[in-house]
């Protein structure tokens, strides 16, 4: 096999710096000539706003400018002549593609490549030091990949790979990292968090390999364009890329069903830029991947700032359990030591605009049919851009790969307990609402012989639904008796947080942590299994 | 090779009339019908066989063809005309030969028996088109020909389907608004039909314009609750493809509203549609009842007439479980 294409990223760097700059500052040109409403006084000018409202609010060293620095923007753009205002427009975009341009180090690649699944196996082994001597399981035995991976290690040798997986932790990219280099594909570039960067060893590896830096607190235009624009360019240098495209690890732990367009648009950018340019390898293909857990390390954070009331939910948040180092390596000792796995499915390939993709990287209609995709993109006969057009086909995509994310996630033992419960309960206290109904459940208790029965009703549900192929089992769910999947999910519950899930109180099993029962149950939301647990829908509403 | 024929697939009276309108038009027009007899009939002798009696002689612009790849071959836009139950046959034969430039704007009121599908979604599943847009409201064939002043609305996500559509069809007579609404002119446009069958039960139990007020204005709140149902937007049901079409349907006595009449009479479904040949409302009402049952959507309209039409309510049943409806804020 070639030599993957990020080894080449430190030769191209400043090129491709260089072209994400030219590129933002002459679409921005040429888009306050066409219209005045964007103009590069109205750009700036909302950088500036935006900027100093963030800043009153706090400063980091991350900050490329100050305070002061938007301040004075803000006071002299209106008199600034064209020639200053595209001066100023340039050093900024020029700031942010330096600043968002990440690295790679072939060595510290090899040397991660190396260390990580050793590493990964002590973590999992930790909880009896024995095991490493005497019974040592691998990183494969813990971690199962599933899906398409041979047609996607046929995909990266005609075309450019998009990964997009869920979103459940920061350790995710980690996991991911690991299951690509384990499924035979290449490594890739990343947006990571610019928050993550501040962990310095984390930071090392990151910037060390192919991580780029999103800054998610910015929130104006002119930033997420260069974004945009990096993430284009690396995708038409034919760079396999890694979105989470949820945006933000699932507060909930519901399956992300909104997903951020913007990044999954540069897909679609590159793909027409491919083909005007007539490069020679011109397909994207993007692959949804679900990374099932059975204990996520940030639930309590997580699922706390779900529920929060007060309208002051963060979407970056800083001081979760994964900036505790003590706390992974609890989560490590307590959890991966056990009998414990996490499924990662590869989703069938799909191109921008959400068709399936087969094996020779040629897209296929619903009926099987090979679709040319360049007709997607005829102005007057001939591949263009169209703004309007492009966004449409985004969103498609966008549901095709929502579907993808239901279809491939694996029912694992804890989410299918927890699901069981939370039915349970809610069908005892129907005129609750959630909040009310979380404090009420709180100590509650179910007799083990109830939970049973209703599990085999859930598992009948979905083994039905894994028929038609709308989801996944995992090896316990799929093949241990009730009892025995109930005991084992009960344990693994009570295994890693402070508080545990549930706990087993003689023939009754009881809830301990109610929000982490929500959590955990919220992954099997969106089925409509909950009609095989309640009563059905139209009885109700024939009432 | 240019592709500047309108397609128009089905040849019934609403597939013709819209081939016909857009040949007057000055474009030409391919019209697709499965039946090669009646394809090479409609060439030879540009008048329908079926008679449509105000059509009259076709316009010389409409070409009949039984070969679907030449409808996607010479146009850009592809019209669908056929019913809610021949929509996913129709639909998929196009597939094996339409690719992603095209355009296809169905003009089909009802939602797929059975899998509530709307149209558009069908397409979506069963073709790689993307560029999808719904035709519909209040626009009818017999004002279209006599050049009296109507609209429709076509709806779709993509601007490029909607101009297409407005440059085929507006003139002088039918002005075409459009929506980017899809997923509620769709469900709106079935909907009508439910609220119109309701209209001719109320017209012949010979209740006043009152309870005819009271009707619409009610039924088009349910409609609105059943738009969002769907994804769509509720203030859809009060534009042309909802209210626009349940206000038409009354005025011209069209089928779904003496649909309502004979089912005031007491006719069962089977001796309605006897009578007067299929009726998609009837199927659209079982699919929004299944609908509002699974969302848990207040329907009582469609509740009523589904009781009437599916599960033998008497007429006096269905009236009186209307009126003892609880007295809620409007």
């Amino acid at each position: 096999m070639a030599q993957p294409k990020i080894f080449e990223f430190m030769k191209e760097r400043e090129d491709i710096v260089r072209e994400v700059s030219e590129r933002v500052v002459q679409e921005k040109i040429g888009e306050s000539r066409r219209s005045p409403a964007h103009g590069l006084e109205y750009v700036l000018n909302e950088a500036a706003y935006l900027e100093m409202q963030r800043l009153e609010k706090g400063s980091s060293k991350l900050d490329l400018r100050p305070y002061e620095f938007w301040q004075d923007l803000a006071r002299t753009v209106g008199r600034a002549s064209e020639e200053e205002k595209i001066r100023i427009l340039r050093d900024l975009v020029d700031a942010y593609a330096r600043d968002i341009a990440g690295k790679f180090t072939p060595s510290v690649y090899r040397f991660a490549s190396r260390i990580l699944p050793v590493g990964l196996s002590v973590l999992f082994n930790a909880q009896d030091p024995k095991n490493l001597l005497f019974d040592f399981k691998g990183i494969a035995d813990r971690i199962i990949l599933q899906g398409e991976m041979e047609t996607l290690r046929r995909l990266v040798q005609v075309g450019t790979l998009v990964v997009v997986p869920t979103h459940s932790s920061n350790l995710d990219s980690v996991v991911v990292g690991w299951a690509l280099e384990a499924a035979g594909l290449p490594p890739m570039t990343y947006g990571a968090g610019k928050n993550l960067f501040t962990n310095r060893l984390m930071s090392f590896f990151m910037h060390n390999l192919g991580a780029y830096k999103v800054d998610r607190r910015i929130r104006h235009g002119l930033y997420k364009h260069v974004l945009k624009t990096y993430s284009e360019v690396l995708l038409e240098r034919g760079y396999h890329s890694l979105f989470f495209p949820g945006g933000t690890r699932s507060r909930s732990n519901h399956l992300e069903t909104r997903l951020k367009l913007g990044l999954l648009g540069s897909a679609l950018t590159a793909y027409t830029n491919n083909l005007i340019a007539a490069r020679p390898r011109p397909k994207i293909f993007i692959c949804p991947l679900t990374i099932n857990y059975h204990l996520v390390l940030e639930a309590e954070t997580l699922i706390a700032e779900h529920l929060r009331q007060d309208g002051g939910a963060r979407y970056i948040i800083e001081d979760d359990e994964f900036s505790d180092i003590r706390k992974i390596f609890q989560f490590a000792m307590n959890t991966m030591g056990m009998e414990y796995t996490i499924y990662m499915r590869f989703g069938e390939p799909l191109d921008p605009f959400g068709n399936r993709v087969d094996e020779a990287g040629e897209s296929r209609d619903p009926r099987g049919r090979g679709i040319d995709t360049t007709r997607y993109l005829w102005v007057d006969g001939r591949v263009a851009p169209d703004r309007a057009r492009d966004a449409e086909y985004t969103r498609e995509c966008g549901r095709a790969v929502a579907d993808a994310f239901r279809r491939h996630t694996v029912a694992v033992s804890t989410a299918f307990l927890s699901f069981t419960l939370f039915q349970h309960l809610r069908e005892r206290y129907p005129d609750l609402d959630l909040y009310r109904l979380l404090r009420v459940i709180r100590g509650e208790s179910i007799p083990v012989a109830t939970v049973r029965e209703r599990a085999d009703r859930l598992r009948e549900s979905l083994r039905n639904l894994a028929a038609a192929g709308r989801v996944h089992l995992s090896h316990d769910v799929e093949r241990l008796s009730t009892p025995d999947l109930v005991e084992k999910a009960v344990r693994v519950l009570g295994m890693y947080h402070a508080t545990p899930v549930v706990e087993r109180r003689g023939e009754q099993i009881a809830v301990t942590h109610p929000n982490l029962l929500y959590y955990y149950a919220n992954r099997l939301a969106g089925y409509g299994l909950e009609a095989t647990t309640e009563e059905p829908l139209h009885e109700q509403a024939a009432q | 090779m240019s592709r500047d024929a309108v397609g128009v697939v089905g040849a019934g009276r609403w597939g013709t009339i819209l081939a016909h309108h857009v040949a007057r038009g000055g474009r030409p027009a391919l019209l697709y019908t499965g039946d090669a007899g009646l394809a090479a009939r409609l060439n030879a002798e540009h008048v329908h066989p079926a008679g449509f009696a105000d059509l009259g002689k076709i316009a010389d612009g409409v070409r009949a063809t039984a070969d679907l790849g030449e409808i996607t071959r010479a146009c850009h836009l592809v019209l669908l005309a056929v019913s809610a139950s021949e929509v996913r046959a129709a639909i998929r034969a196009l597939g094996d030969t339409l690719d992603g430039s095209h355009l296809v704007v169905h003009a089909v009121r009802g939602l797929e028996p059975g899998t509530l599908s709307p149209p558009s979604r069908i397409v979506r599943e069963e073709t790689c088109a993307r560029k999808v847009g719904a035709l519909l409201g209040p626009a009818r064939g017999d004002e279209l020909l006599a050049g009296k002043p109507s609209a429709a609305v076509v709806a779709s996500r993509f601007p490029e389907v909607i101009a297409a559509t407005q440059e085929a069809l507006a003139d002088s007579a039918l002005r075409i608004y459009s929506n980017s609404d899809l997923a509620g002119v769709e469900a709106a446009g079935a909907a009508a039909g439910i609220l119109a069958v309701a209209v001719g039960i109320c017209l012949e139990l010979q209740f006043g314009p009152a309870t005819l007020a009271l009707l619409v204005t009610r039924g088009l709140a349910e409609m609105a609750r059943l738009c969002a149902a769907v994804g769509g937007k509720p203030e859809t049901a009060f534009g042309l493809a909802g209210l626009g079409d349940v206000l038409v349907q009354r005025e011209s006595d069209s089928r779904d509203v003496r649909a309502g009449r004979l089912l005031a009479h007491g006719l069962r479904r089977e001796a309605i549609e006897a009578e007067l040949g299929s009726i998609d409302a009837f199927e659209a009402v079982r699919t929004f009842r299944d609908l509002s049952l699974r969302r848990g959507v207040e329907a009582r309209t469609t509740a009523a007439v589904h009781g009437l039409l599916y599960e033998g309510w008497p007429m006096a049943e269905a009236l009186e479980r209307l009126k003892r409806l609880e007295q809620i804020p409007e």
